[in-house]
């Protein structure tokens, strides 16, 4: 047995490698030439053009587009076997948290050195960095070990897509103002027999959590937030907590059940979903919206592109956003804003092949030449889904209502992201069932409370979660803060 | 070990007297076996092997001996997931059994052949059909936008109209539905060919006696057939014990809650989600388990003439 | 549909007093009706996937959000066009690759079906549990020892990848059939060859396997299914293009935040093409396999 266990225990290095003359494999996600975006119009082929004249001024090097292969799980089966032999594509395009789950595997290269050197595709670059338009959405990307492992290239918005001509024949004059004037448009819609709102893939909970949160507790966030953001992403994110931060802060009693502030998010969100659509997993929205069976639909910038050249489309559409919570909904609201859900898109990232392969100088090289802005506005044009992250690049003018959007700021944390997938997991799994009246809200308050203490407890002893400086900080407000828990009710 | 002494004389009787040399049946053997032992046991064998470890692939496994299995039979999580099998292994056990058999015995009685050929077609050409589409057509029959809720919209029951996959009373039973009406073309061909088989001049005599059809499918076909049935209940059986894509596609997670969890699921979750692959090859042996024991006494209970190695 | 009537009918006609014999007819007459209509229904239905797929595979993005169930008019051919540029280097491994796993399989599981069937030798039922219960470790524990293996054993990335262990693992059932097979058959004529002097191998080539084509016909279909459909295994083992098979390539319109049906689905029929061939082919053998009660268990 321990035979058997020794050579299936250890990572095996690839053998069939460095080989002369291999192609550098890339996955540039949406803009992997032959992807048709949406499954609408012709494929895109911008992405080939531009490696063929990288390939030109760059003799014996070759671009070898690859897709990475989804079997619809964002944990990606194929990708992780691939990097555990050391096979994976040099270039591969996914959501960077993924990467931070790998860290103490060196699956993939932290790029902070490479973002210091010139770009020298873009004339008087000193820093490859300061050609991205939004450096510091660039910069939130950083792993819990404070290094970088992914190029921002493109950003992503999302947006109430509503039907005009649904809400106005049921005499609803227009987007809402206020988020109690959203409910009672909703009430309206409903009692008509239509789905006021929905979002694809049950994403609209784990969206509205996040920005329900941010309305909540806007106020308060300065003085909660232990570790001011850093000077390079204040721009993009104000009093943004980290996942440690979440942690400590939740040993002092903030984001459980005994935190008033927590209880009214979960209020609202489940108040909320009365309006969504029956199943939450899979209710079909697309379908619903197109023929005129939904009144909100709840989607990314992509979706522009399908309906703008849906031709079975008989009714005339707009774009808004979330309204703001004000007091009459909350007193704990302040009436900010709603921000943004959304950021950073194509997140490209170099893998382990590259250093195996002894190509990673020439990764960095492309992955430079691809976002120069000549460059990278001809494939996020192309496509027509996402906006350009570089300065100087231009975008396409159907694009510009979710630019309007993307002024505001990020949400102080993405609850979904943060969290280790194992504790996530269980997370989206309660608030599903919590939202389905599985649960009542004490008793999803309950798991919730336990499965935040499992997880801080899971990061014992690691040394991003040294809470030292947190405690500090903690020490000096302690007074204010503590007064925001248990209130007499 | 259920060979009364005479069958055993007349198997014996009815072997062939003069057999090849040993070397030449193990060197035929060894082909096959050695593919058998190089893919699959030394794989397996390491699988099952981690049970007893910690083990998070891409690091080197840690022995822990049986501590899995004690965390295992006080997981609530999985044993949810067992009751949730016990459930819906139970449902899909019945249907698969005996609508297969019902439809058989249709079409066993369709006087036309060629009817009978086209519905025997008819039942094999949708196995090609990739379950991930099956799954899919499922989902959107489920939908807000689905068939079912627009049926019962249309017959003005809108309160009994639930998000038949989210919601908590109804998910379990709205994936155990997926493959209605059940009749699944291979277990039909299987249950029609022992129909075919049965021999004539017992169906006269059963005539003769006076057996109504419910009678004769009961008292004749059943007992004939039990070979078929011991088959489709072993097949069925590892499907359902191992199987998770349903679920999986279905639901993604075994939500809501853990209301559609099953073991395979969860293995699998352990073992490329959760980066427990040591816990998954727990339930790995586990369900390995409980499906020889399972397949041990389907062959002590069902017991056929057909002679059986070892048996 | 015919509406002769059945042996139900005839009994019970026979048996019933002549004073109720009309209402009976009538009553007997209306549930060979229903039971014909019910198994039409269930026929139907079973028979919809299929149906779909066809329908779906001739619809553009739109077309399928705004008529889902129904097949849309005009039709989009482009779908096939598309997804047979994309996928014909696939398919051409899909098949190589099947044709080496069915031959592979069919000669392993014949070979030692017919020597457990037939012989017996010290270890032979230990061997037989040995192969049988590898039916029951579940494929996906496996997945990720079975990958490191063949890591080591340099088969990445290879045409052997995808049939030696489909082999390995898939003429288990083979066996289990065929050796049920064997054993049914009329052990005098193997001793009629015996005396004629025919060994091992000329029992097996002449008097086994001619009679067994039927059941060959099974084994073959669903080590074809088996081979054609999977894609878990391809998908992890194998990432160039030059060797990929079919069902993984297909996933490239699986998209991360949209799917391509259209041409998704246009690939699932053009993949299911050749299996639809190899069943008209085998048909007869398979249906008469199914018929000859080899399946026993």
């Amino acid at each position: 047995m321990a035979a058997v266990l020794g050579f299936c225990g250890g990572v095996a290095t690839c053998e069939a490698q460095a080989l002369g003359g291999k192609p550098i494999l890339v996955d540039l996600g949406p803009y992997t030439p032959g992807t048709i975006p949406a499954g609408i119009g012709e494929p895109v082929q911008e992405s080939r053009r531009i490696a063929d004249e990288w390939e030109k001024s760059q003799p014996g090097r070759r671009i070898k587009y690859q897709t990475m292969i989804s079997t619809g799980t964002t944990e990606g089966e194929w990708l992780k076997t691939q990097l555990i032999g050391g096979i994976a594509p040099e270039i591969v395009t996914m959501n960077t948290e993924v990467a931070w789950q790998a860290i103490d595997k060196d699956w993939f290269v932290p790029l902070d050195e490479f973002f210091q050197r010139p770009n020298t595709y873009i004339p008087g670059n000193e820093h490859w960095m300061d050609s991205f338009a939004n450096p510091a959405l660039t910069n939130s990307k950083r792993a819990p070990n404070g290094k970088l492992y992914c190029l921002t290239l493109d950003t992503v918005e999302t947006g109430f897509f509503y039907n005009k001509t649904l809400l106005n024949k049921l005499g609803i004059a227009g987007p809402p103002e206020t988020w109690s004037e959203m409910l009672d448009s909703f009430k309206v819609i409903q009692d008509a027999g239509i789905t006021p709102m929905t979002a694809q893939f049950n994403i609209a909970s784990d969206w509205g959590q996040d920005i329900v949160f941010e309305m909540i507790y806007h106020d308060l966030l300065p003085s909660l937030d232990p570790i001011p953001s850093p000077p390079d992403i204040k721009d993009y994110q104000v009093n943004f907590l980290d996942p440690q931060e979440a942690g400590f802060l939740f040993t002092k009693g903030f984001f459980s059940s005994r935190d008033p502030r927590w209880r009214e998010v979960n209020r609202l969100v489940k108040e909320w979903r009365q309006y969504w659509a029956r199943e939450l997993k899979f209710s079909d929205p697309l379908r619903l919206f197109f023929t005129g069976r939904l009144a909100v639909l709840w989607d990314g910038s992509w979706t522009i592109r399908r309906l703008a050249k849906d031709p079975y489309i008989n009714f005339e559409w707009g774009i808004g956003y979330v309204p703001a919570i004000t007091q009459e909904t909350s007193r704990y609201a302040s009436g900010s804003p709603a921000t943004l859900i959304g950021g950073a898109a194509t997140q490209v990232h170099i893998t382990n092949s590259a250093v195996n392969n002894g190509t990673l100088e020439d990764c960095v090289d492309f992955l430079m030449f691809l976002s120069a802005p000549q460059n990278i506005e001809r494939i996020t044009n192309e496509a027509l889904m996402f906006m350009p992250n570089v300065k100087g690049a231009k975008m396409d003018e159907r694009l510009q209502p979710f630019s309007e959007i993307f002024k505001r700021k990020s949400c102080a944390i993405q609850w979904m992201e943060a969290m280790d997938p194992e504790y996530k997991k269980v997370w989206r799994r309660w608030l599903d069932y919590y939202l389905e009246d599985g649960f009542s809200q004490e008793e999803y308050l309950k798991v919730l409370d336990e499965n935040f203490a499992a997880w801080v407890k899971s990061h014992e002893g690691d040394a991003a979660w040294d809470f030292t400086q947190m405690e500090a900080t903690w020490q000096t407000r302690k007074e204010v803060l503590l007064r925001e828990l248990d209130p007499v009710r | 070990m259920n060979s009364t002494p005479s069958g055993k004389a007349r198997r014996r009787a009815g072997r062939p007297a003069g057999q090849p040399s040993l070397w030449i049946i193990y060197s035929l053997l060894f082909v096959p076996f050695s593919l058998l032992v190089v893919f699959n046991y030394v794989p397996a064998m390491s699988a099952l092997g981690h049970a007893f470890t910690d083990w998070d692939p891409g690091k080197p496994a840690v022995w822990t001996g049986l501590s899995n299995f004690q965390q295992l039979l006080q997981d609530p999580i999985f044993l949810k997931s067992l009751a949730n099998l016990a459930k819906l292994g139970l449902f899909v056990f019945v249907v698969n059994l005996t609508i297969p058999f019902l439809v058989a015995e249709m079409i066993f009685h369709l006087r036309s052949e060629r009817w009978s050929y086209a519905a025997r077609v008819a039942l094999v050409l949708p196995m090609i059909v990739p379950g991930v589409v099956v799954y899919m057509i499922w989902q959107y029959i489920y939908s807000d936008a689905g068939i079912l809720t627009a049926v019962l919209e249309g017959l003005g029951l809108n309160n009994w109209i639930y998000g038949w996959l989210s919601h908590p009373k109804t998910a379990l039973w709205a994936v155990a539905f997926v493959g209605f009406p059940f009749a699944h073309g291979f277990n039909v061909l299987i249950y029609y060919a022992g129909l075919a088989n049965i021999p004539q001049s017992i169906l006269d005599a059963a005539e003769v006696d006076g057996l109504g059809s419910a009678g004769k499918m009961l008292r004749i076909h059943i007992p004939l057939m039990l070979g078929q049935i011991r088959l489709l209940t072993i097949v069925t059986m590892i499907g359902v014990i191992n199987g998770f894509e349903s679920v999986y596609i279905l639901t993604r997670d075994g939500g809501p809650g853990y209301e559609t969890m099953v073991p395979g699921l969860y293995m699998f979750l352990n073992g490329f989600v959760f980066e427990r692959m040591g816990y998954a090859a727990a339930i790995g042996l586990l369900l390995l388990f409980f499906l020889l024991v399972f397949t041990l006494l389907i062959n002590r209970f069902i017991r056929t003439e057909d002679y059986e190695p070892g048996a | 549909m015919s509406l002769e009537p059945s042996i139900i009918e005839r009994i019970e006609i026979s048996a019933a007093p002549t004073p109720v014999r009309g209402k009976r007819l009538t009553l007997a007459r209306a549930w060979g009706v229903a039971w014909r209509v019910g198994l039409a229904g269930i026929l139907f239905l079973t028979f919809f996937p299929f149906l779909f797929l066809v329908i779906t595979s001739l619809k553009n993005t739109h077309q399928f959000y705004h008529t889902f169930w129904l097949p849309a008019w005009p039709p989009t051919w482009g779908n096939y066009v598309q997804a047979f540029a994309d996928l014909k280097g696939y398919i051409f491994n899909s098949l190589l690759v099947t044709a080496i796993s069915i031959s592979g399989i069919l000669a392993c599981s014949t070979v030692t079906g017919f020597l457990f069937a037939r012989y017996r030798f010290p270890g032979r039922e230990f061997l037989y549990y040995m192969m049988l219960a590898m039916l029951m470790v579940p494929g996906v524990l496996m997945l990720i020892p079975q990958f490191v293996w063949v890591q080591q054993l340099g088969m990445l990335d290879t045409y052997a990848v995808m049939y030696l262990p489909y082999i390995a693992g898939m003429q288990v059932m083979g066996m289990y059939l065929l050796r049920s097979f064997f054993a049914q058959l009329d052990q005098a004529l193997f001793e009629s060859a015996q005396v004629d002097g025919a060994g091992l191998f000329l029992q097996l080539w002449h008097v086994a396997l001619p009679l067994s084509k039927p059941v060959l016909g099974i084994v073959a279909i669903m080590s074809a299914l088996g081979v054609w459909n999977s894609f878990l295994w391809p998908l992890v083992t194998v990432s160039s293009d030059d060797v990929m098979v079919l069902t993984a390539g297909i996933l490239r319109y699986n998209g991360r935040m949209f799917n391509q049906y259209g041409p998704m689905f246009a690939g699932y029929v053009i993949s299911a093409i050749p299996l639809l061939i190899l069943f008209m082919l085998f048909t007869r053998a398979f249906m008469k396999g199914i018929t000859s009660g080899a399946l026993k268990g």
